[in-house]
């Protein structure tokens, strides 16, 4: 009777818990069931009593990495570990595990405990931010691409040639991408040359293709680029680094919207829509003669400039988690994301690569990673090596801002010859102010 | 017919997207002419329904499936017994004598009883096997 009284108390603890919870024996046999634990799994406490945990709970890691064996051989606890089970919709739900072993007086181990949470509203919400901040297959919540994201819809619609400009690594392919998706020639080709990469003599082959016979080895027809991407939209990266020849070439095509194809003897109509793009400055080129004024206008019917990712730094938490979440698809992992250094870390990065380089560094943190978050040793040894050269060491890790205020001061001292007066002038504050500053940045004036 | 069932040990796979191997059975009226068991490790779900189909495979008995892979499977014609657990041998024995049905906790010495899901999921069509 005292046992009934006590199983019942214990019954209507468990079932006031918010999060899911479950007990099994040695067999892995449930042998307690919540009422969170029913709502989130669909299965009834009276099904799942006595049947083994993995049929019920239905988890990613059951086969391969079951949290509570590993918990009931080693008697260490697991907390907060992110995994999925399906519901009886068969829909997966994300939650997350903890365990615990389960003793008799004696301390002896008979069973295990498993707590679970679910976390669909939180994927939920977090997808919702992703979207608000994700155009095609875009990722930014800095304000002037934000600015893009807005008028893309109707660059797209106008048909009109296109140049985007921005550094190496910064995105440029994914908006001509993008740009092409939403024009009315979806649906037709989209043909990416990099102009930059060829000869004069091969990039026109490339470009405008040949007739048979146009030269020794010219054994059959080949067609060029701009008929390939017919009805399409053609993308000419690297368009600042075409020779002055190849620059007439073009011009032609964009001002008569026809080209010769090497050895032909009439023009080919061309149905195309040219993306240009460039990590030079072209206006700069024009001004110092180097680049055909004509050519830059009718490249430049609209333009758009994107930022280096330096500029943007509030975007490199989001890019990060999309890296993170594209590469465990792709390499079968499950990292949850990276620490709060790496990403402290990262945040003082100047990404001369940009958004590319980011993207290596996530990659390769892929390989070294064996765990479930990315840690500093993890990240290449050239971007973990400027921590140590900027005399940042692990804990002392501040906030962004505070490092950026750091190195001003430092400047300025440097600046003003180590003059603690002189400096807290220029910088506008008051001596004592500044003095307080350097003691807590650990700043010397030398 | 053949039959492909997502396996774990001895048992059938709690997860069809997740099953470390998958045997594959080929029954000639009430009696199996062939058996043979593939390692599935790694292999992403879209791998797992075309291999399903490159072989050909008219059932497919499982434990959890999501919507996604049973809809794939179903719309190509394979018959599909999801939500199926217990001993691979005892479910074999239920498909040779056509007693095998969807949502079925198989227990030793094919004791079985149906799993009563709880939610808005009960009774859906695409449960049934």
């Amino acid at each position: 009777m005292e046992k009934q009284k006590q199983d019942r108390f214990l019954s209507t603890i468990l079932d006031s818990i918010a999060d899911g919870v479950f007990t099994v024996d040695t067999e892995w046999r449930i042998t307690s069931f919540n009422k969170a634990a029913q709502q989130i799994t669909g299965v009834s406490q009276e099904d799942a009593i006595g049947q083994r945990c993995s049929d019920v709970f239905q988890a990613s890691i059951c086969q391969t990495a079951c949290a509570l064996k590993k918990t009931i051989e080693t008697g260490q606890q697991i907390i907060d570990v992110p995994i999925d089970v399906l519901n009886n919709r068969g829909t997966r739900v994300p939650v997350s595990i903890s365990t615990a072993v389960l003793r008799d007086e004696a301390g002896k181990v008979v069973g295990g405990v498993e707590t679970f949470r679910d976390l669909s509203a939180l994927e939920e919400l977090k997808k919702e931010i992703t979207k608000r901040y994700t155009f095609m297959d875009i990722i930014s919540k800095n304000h002037r691409i934000q600015e893009i994201f807005v008028v893309l819809p109707d660059v797209a619609e106008s048909d009109s040639t296109v140049l985007i400009q921005g550094p190496s690594g910064s995105g440029k392919e994914l908006f001509a991408r993008a740009i092409h998706d939403l024009s009315f020639r979806k649906e037709g080709p989209y043909v990416v040359v990099s102009c930059g990469a060829l000869p004069d003599t091969l990039l026109e082959s490339e470009l405008f293709g040949y007739i048979k016979g146009a030269f020794t080895d010219a054994k059959k027809d080949k067609p060029g680029r701009f008929k390939l991407a017919q009805g399409g939209t053609i993308f000419l990266d690297e368009i600042g680094d075409i020779s002055p020849a190849m620059q007439v070439k073009l011009l032609r095509v964009l001002q008569e919207r026809e080209y010769e194809p090497l050895g032909a003897t009439a023009p080919v109509k061309a149905d195309v829509r040219v993306i240009a793009a460039t990590n030079r400055n072209l206006a700069e080129l024009v001004e110092g003669e180097r680049y055909r004024q004509d050519l830059y206008y009718r490249l430049n019917v609209v333009k758009i400039d994107l930022p280096p990712l330096a500029q943007r730094r509030e975007d490199i938490p989001l890019l990060v988690e999309h890296f993170v979440h594209s590469f465990n698809l792709k390499k079968g992992k499950h990292i949850t994301g990276v620490s709060a250094k790496v990403l402290d870390l990262l945040m003082r990065h100047d990404f001369p690569g940009n958004v590319r380089e980011l993207e290596n560094i996530i990659e390769h943190a892929f390989v070294l990673c064996r765990g479930k978050v990315i840690e500093l040793e993890h990240l290449p040894e050239e971007i973990s090596g400027r921590m140590k050269a900027a005399g940042i060491e692990g804990e002392a890790l501040g906030d962004p801002l505070t490092e950026s205020e750091a190195k001003v001061i430092r400047e300025t001292l440097v600046a003003n010859a180590g003059h603690r007066g002189k400096t807290a002038r220029a910088l506008g504050i008051h001596p004592s102010t500044l003095w307080r500053k350097m003691k807590r940045m650990g700043i010397k004036a030398e | 017919m053949t039959a492909a069932i997502p396996v774990f040990e001895s048992r059938v796979s709690p997860r069809f997207d997740h099953a470390p191997d998958m045997l594959l059975i080929t029954i000639d009226g009430e009696k199996i002419t062939g058996r043979e068991r593939f390692s599935m490790g790694g292999q992403n779900p879209l791998a797992r329904i075309n291999w399903v189909y490159q072989r050909g495979v008219d059932v497919v008995i499982c434990g959890g499936i999501n919507r996604f892979t049973l809809r794939s499977l179903t719309r190509r014609g394979v018959r599909v017994f999801p939500w199926v657990t217990g001993d691979i041998e005892e479910v074999i024995l239920l498909l040779l004598t056509g007693q095998l049905r969807s949502r079925l906790a198989v227990g030793p010495g094919g004791r079985c009883r149906r799993w009563r899901r709880r939610g808005k999921g009960e009774g859906s069509p695409w449960f049934l096997g």
